[in-house]
């Protein structure tokens, strides 16, 4: 079924290849002179943000990371310490994927959102959309962020190194005779190693201090004007441990975790004045180490992924008023993975639990392979009436999900593995009605899926046969020019989601079926976004959103506030030059996230431990979050060819103590706040030739 | 132009501060209130439907021993995949306790199905047996209550059948399997000199060295069914002692003997109060398996 699938995938885009080669060949030959002026995907998505890298990068808290300006975005909530995924519209951070140059990367920043995964150099620009995107991209439930690479510059030497508190990086691209450009950067975080030089404690023994490198490389080809192939390398690695040292062995409490992924991709693109073709296809591994060790209970969950996809979309203007898109993704992915320890541990969104509380005693081991195959043809149009604009769209999504068993071993019984075939029809639309020049109404609405987790696919930790989540986005909206570098808009958006993963409340779940997909769940809320374009030095945006986002376990639980709820999120950016000088402030605040209290404790005899008993599921909140960021930027010309840049980054400026996660003393009659970053100066110099 | 200029840049290092950690360290090991510092019950293991002997140490301290009343109850709820605590929350709430009074010994009959409802034995239809704990373990919790509100559980292990293995594997761990028993205790306290103490009349202030030690063999050896390799290995139980005290300073309120350490004892300093008129020290010792034993002493503390 694989091969069958594979082979239906790679026929779709083959076709829509050779769609275009046709389209190439039929079309008028294009004078080598041509100007290509490469026009941005107008609305309907109007509730996608752009953010170009030149501005972006000197966004104050965003340490010159432009990637990193787009946590300040509306719609997306606080990245909490020690996450590094994207919350958005009240989703589930692994409900969003992340696309560089349309190659899917797994994950977008490293551990705390410290950093992005990418150079600073190699970015052009950010494009998020929270939500109801098009039929161009899919196997998420939450929203899309898309990041598109520079052209490489010519032709001499371009190089840039960069040291900072947080890390150092370097980046140098050049020309290779006529028609070859590369380029190749590399970053690595010594945070950890600057802590425990300041610092009589293990920097293991404080929150966990993320330890993280990446690395980047490009290479264009220069074919005719108005075409590009450029082969894309990319890479990251993150580790952290927290370990909490005790002189009984057997109550020590260590956290380990690690991730890392690595791609490579080519990307074919052809533009005329009518018809753009766009062929990507990429091969990668992603690795993720979680292991935990509380007290004498081990956890242990390892996965290793090879992934390979393929995307080609063709774009036409047929008619002036009429734009048709056709294409189609393919994408597969192989996860061997193995786990060790309770079914509890690591936890789940719903679970209640309390910081540092020890696991059930209950220990098992699996370890089982997943084969995901998704083939996904996607057809849409845009028609321009008028003030009118209307761009549905038609995604078929094809899932092949394949696990080694169905069931548990027992004995040496041969493995009978799980196979299915699910196909989700997503229609979705987007429209725009512009009243007037600067009064715009925006709409848009959609089917989406994701397959359900590698992770989850144990036959003794999970479920082998589950079947792809479902959500359902609607929003609409308005946009007004206030004047011609002013922007307000104000997107009301809600979604309804389906068949979630979760745990079975049954005492005694059905043999493989430790997770059912009665799991339900909506968010909605307002966002307002004022934006200012650049203009006499200054760039910046104000967003709020306000939310609300529930979920389900089943029909007939209770309906309580998800772990990720923001109902508050407030950013402000503002950055200004003024000659070499560069000043940037960044002001967040949010809603705290929802937290299940502890009333009280009982005394487990066998560990000699306390456990703690609950309260009333996310029924109270940790303190809002609030952080001020504050940079300054200063760049001198060495010479004609060589710039000096000096920085100083002020990060939580006004040292406020926010509270990351509520911590209990081991009988649990005590709790406190474990506070995330204070103030931490970012100073660094950057060279550039 | 092609240009060689070194990468050289400054890095200044402003200050550094790092996400603290709350200081939220509690002295468990003093006894201040009533408390039930350990349970055993005899046998440490059984099959379901025994009646076990259970004995409570109740560390009452200074307070009236008549000033709590110690009741139990039997869990007989299973627990869903859905809680990470080692009992359901069904099970601490009060529905047919029983009232002993002062009584720190009784009789309890474990449930007939306790391997159904908290073993591997499960209904036909294809339903998931419930995993054991690190050593191959089921238990059936044991609620006890005292009467100012606090709960403690006892976990009684039994003896069931293996899920996952084959039958070949099953019938060997039934001959093999040797069933736990409680350990044995012995304290030893010794001055600073390393003088065995004598008496139970010590100065205020001293400093004693305790240990607590077990024979080897209550370390007990035992079938392990290995899950990941499917076979049976040999494994050594771990060992735990866990230190109370009524006043004074415990240097470390706990000491342990992983499977694969042979030494059979551990041991703390107490440093006595100087102030108190007596102090009192109690010894819990645990073996991964779920036995248990305990030794006391009364120190009547001099000028």
């Amino acid at each position: 079924m694989t091969t069958r699938s594979a082979i239906l995938g790679l026929a779709l885009s083959a076709g829509v290849l050779l769609f275009a080669s046709v389209a190439r060949a039929a079309g008028p030959a294009e004078p080598p002179f041509e100007v290509v002026v490469r026009a941005e995907r107008a609305p309907p998505d109007t509730a996608e943000v752009k953010l170009e890298a030149p501005q972006a990068r000197r966004a104050a808290g965003s340490h010159g990371d432009p990637v990193k300006a787009a946590e300040s975005l509306p719609g997306v909530a606080r990245i909490p310490l020690g996450s590094n995924r994207f919350i958005v519209w009240g989703g589930s951070p692994r409900d969003t994927r992340y696309f560089v140059d349309g190659i899917e990367i797994p994950e977008l920043f490293h551990y705390s959102a410290l950093r992005s995964v990418l150079n600073a150099e190699l970015v052009e620009s950010v494009t998020f959309t929270p939500g109801a995107f098009g039929a161009d991209y899919g196997r998420a439930i939450g929203g899309i962020v898309r990041v598109q690479t520079r052209d490489l510059p010519c032709c001499e030497l371009h190089a840039a190194a960069d040291v900072n508190t947080l890390d150092g990086s370097m980046w140098a691209s050049h020309q290779l005779g006529e028609s070859v450009r590369v380029a190749l950067g590399a970053r690595y975080g010594w945070l950890q190693n600057v802590v425990q030089a300041l610092s009589s404690r293990a920097p293991s023994e404080l929150f966990p201090i993320p330890k993280y490198f990446d690395y980047q490389a490009k290479t264009e080809l220069l074919l005719d004007p108005g075409e590009s192939l450029a082969v894309l390398a990319l890479g990251s690695g993150d580790a952290s441990t927290h370990r909490i040292h005790e002189s009984d062995p057997g109550l020590a409490r260590e956290l380990e975790m690690g991730s890392g992924f690595g791609r490579v991709g080519v990307r074919y693109r052809r533009e005329t004045k009518a018809a753009r073709v766009d062929v990507t296809g990429w091969l990668g591994h992603d690795r993720s180490d979680y292991r935990a060790q509380f007290s004498t209970v081990p956890a242990k969950l390892e996965q290793s992924t090879w992934v390979e996809g393929a995307r080609a979309e063709y774009r036409e203007r047929v008619t002036p008023g009429v734009e048709l898109v056709l294409g189609s993704e393919v994408a597969a992915s192989q996860t061997h993975a193995h786990r060790e320890g309770s079914l509890t541990v690591p936890p789940r969104e719903g679970d209640p639990f309390a910081f540092g509380a020890p696991p059930g005693a209950d220990e098992s081991t699996d370890t089982w392979k997943t084969r995901l195959t998704n083939v996904a043809p996607f057809v849409g149009a845009r028609f321009t009436l008028g003030p009118l604009v209307l761009e549905p769209s038609f995604r078929l999504d094809g899932y092949l999900l394949e696990t080694s068993r169905q069931t548990p071993r027992v004995g040496q019984t041969p493995s009978i593995g799980v196979s299915q075939l699910e196909i989700r029809a997503e229609p979705r639309i987007g429209s725009t009605l512009a009243l007037s020049r600067k009064v715009t109404l925006f709409a848009g609405a959609g089917s989406y899926s994701q397959p359900p987790s590698p992770a989850d696919a144990s036959a003794v930790f999970g479920t082998p046969s589950l079947t792809p989540e479902k959500a359902v986005h609607v929003m609409f909206g308005e946009a007004l020019e206030l004047t011609a570098r002013l922007s307000l808009s104000l997107t009301t958006f809600y979604k309804a989601l389906e068949d979630l993963v979760v745990r079975d409340p049954n005492p005694t779940p059905a043999l493989a079926h430790s997770l059912v997909q009665q799991g339900s769940g909506r968010s909605y809320g307002v966002e307002f976004l004022l934006r200012l374009r650049p203009w006499r030095g200054f760039f910046g945006w104000l967003s709020y959103t306000v939310s609300r986002s529930e979920r389900r376990a089943s029909d007939a639980s209770g309906i309580y506030l998800f772990d990720y709820d923001q109902p508050r999120v407030f950013s402000a950016v503002l950055s200004k030059s003024l000659g070499r000088w560069t000043f940037g402030a960044r002001l967040r605040a949010a809603s705290g996230f929802p937290r299940t209290p502890v009333t009280g404790a009982f005394f487990n005899q066998r560990s000699a431990s306390y456990e703690p008993i609950f309260g009333p599921h996310n029924s109270e909140r940790l303190p809002p979050f609030f952080q001020i960021d504050a940079r300054v930027e200063y760049a001198i010309a060495l010479d004609a060819e060589r710039r000096l840049s000096l920085s100083a980054e002020v990060l939580n400026a006004t040292n406020h103590e926010n509270v990351e996660e509520f911590a209990y003393s081991i009988d649990y009659s005590r709790r406190a706040g474990i506070t995330g970053l204070p103030l931490l100066a970012v100073l660094g110099a950057r060279l550039e030739l | 132009m092609k240009r060689n200029v070194p990468l050289v840049s400054v890095l200044a290092l402003g200050s550094v501060v790092v996400a603290c950690e709350p200081d939220l360290s509690v002295d468990d090991w003093l006894v201040t209130r009533p408390r039930v510092l350990a349970v055993q019950s005899e046998p440490a293991e059984a099959l379901p439907g025994t009646s076990l002997g259970y004995r409570i140490l109740l560390a009452t301290n200074d307070a009236d021993p008549q000033s709590v009343t110690l009741s139990f109850e039997l869990c007989t709820q299973p627990k869903s995949p859905l809680e990470n605590n080692s009992v359901p929350r069904a099970c601490l709430e009060r529905m047919q306790a029983m009232d002993v009074g002062l009584a720190t010994t009784f009789n309890v009959k474990t449930s007939a199905n306790a391997c159904a409802l908290f073993g591997p034995n499960v209904p036909p239809g294809g339903y998931r047996p419930r995993d054991p704990d690190g050593t191959g373990g089921y238990y059936q919790p044991l609620r006890i209550d005292l009467s100012d509100g606090t709960q403690s559980f006892h976990f009684a292990r039994l003896q069931c059948g293996l899920a996952g293995a084959d039958a070949n594997v099953a019938r060997d761990f039934g001959q093999t399997y040797t069933p736990n028993h409680n350990p044995h205790l012995s304290l030893r306290a010794t001055t600073a000199d390393g003088v065995p103490l004598q008496t139970s009349d010590v100065a205020a202030g001293t400093t004693l060295t305790l240990e607590a030690s077990w024979p080897a063999e209550d370390a007990e050896t035992y079938a392990y069914f290995d899950r990941a390799a499917l076979a049976l290995t040999a494994r050594r139980e771990a060992m735990r002692v866990a230190w109370y005290a009524s006043a004074g300073r415990l240097d470390g309120a706990s000491g342990s003997r992983p499977e694969d350490d042979t030494e059979t004892s551990v041991s703390t300093h107490w440093t006595l109060p100087t102030r108190a008129n007596k102090a009192e020290l109690w010894a819990v010792l645990r073996d991964s398996r779920g036995g248990s034993e305990w030794t006391s002493m009364s120190i009547t503390l001099v000028p």
